[in-house]
């Protein structure tokens, strides 16, 4: 399956760190609030690509945010420790290589 | 002779500095792309719509009459990505999204609603607030950057209110800029 957008989710207490890495290379990040509004914003976002994204997630409760994102976009989505990959950029190259 | 006082001599590099790009200098760390997007005219006040397809319906009308977007496109678009999900993000406020084929350019449209209408929100509220994002295929960056931006918004109760007061497009296009570039400067 071709794979259009590679997310890191570095997921802290009061934020949700997000980079994407489009199929050209370029990488985004920003982050949203680590609250039910920013993690409906942030599934909103992902429903535009669908399982044409690959999601990695890092942090403060990463089974359950994976599993609450992977439900909803139906993304491949990994999670991954902190140690391996800290930050949302490392994750997104992470979630690249599992392709 | 001309005294020259040591604290005149320390502060002529920041006084030309200052005046040579101010705007640099003032600049906030990262610039809006909501507020870069967003226009005057795609403020729509009291917006009739009794379901999510007349609405959509309207907002395809207004892409067509606007910018000739097809309106056939625009709908379908925002019908298609519906029927995944809700894009209703709780608190009366929704964020539908279409990725575009034939636009060239993202769109950004503020819908305030006659009367709030039925939309799936996690927390049961009807809607009637929305932010319409119409974006080309090709366009994860800007796109990301701007659920980032109506998050931060949206999440602000005050905002929230302050925007049901506005009586007039100018005034609702102005304080959504205001509160885009605050965000920004929290997401930077």
């Amino acid at each position: 399956m071709q794979t259009d957008l590679c997310v890191g989710i570095a997921a802290r207490h009061d934020v949700l760190e997000i980079a994407a890495l489009s199929p050209d290379g370029s990488m985004t990040q920003t982050s949203f609030p680590a609250s039910r509004l920013g993690l409906t914003a942030l599934k909103l976002f992902l429903a535009a690509y669908g399982p044409s994204a690959r999601l990695a997630v890092s942090g403060v409760a990463a089974p359950s945010l994976a599993l609450a994102l992977e439900n909803e976009s139906g993304s491949a989505t990994f999670i991954v420790s902190s140690s391996i990959a800290p930050q949302a950029k490392a994750l997104a190259r992470y979630a690249e290589h599992t392709a | 002779m001309t005294v020259r006082h040591p604290l005149m001599e320390w502060s002529t590099p920041l006084r030309r500095l200052l005046m040579a790009a101010p705007e640099r200098m003032l600049a906030p760390a990262m610039a809006s792309t909501l507020a870069e997007h967003l226009t005057v005219g795609d403020v729509l006040l009291d917006l009739a719509a009794a379901s999510r397809d007349d609405l959509f319906a309207a907002v395809g009308q207004h892409m067509a009459h606007t910018y000739g977007v097809s309106a056939d496109g625009v709908a379908h678009g925002l019908r298609r990505r519906e029927r995944i999900g809700s894009s209703a993000l709780g608190h009366g406020v929704a964020i539908p999204c279409a990725r575009v084929q034939d636009a060239e350019r993202m769109y950004v449209l503020f819908i305030r609603l006659a009367a709030p209408i039925p939309f799936d929100a996690p927390d049961g509220l009807p809607v009637s607030e929305l932010l319409v994002l119409l974006v080309p295929k090709q366009a994860t960056e800007k796109h990301l950057h701007l659920f980032a931006e109506a998050t931060q918004l949206f999440a602000d109760q005050r905002l929230r209110q302050r925007l049901r007061l506005c009586c007039d497009a100018t005034q609702v296009a102005q304080l959504l800029r205001e509160g885009a570039h605050r965000g920004c400067a929290n997401l930077a």
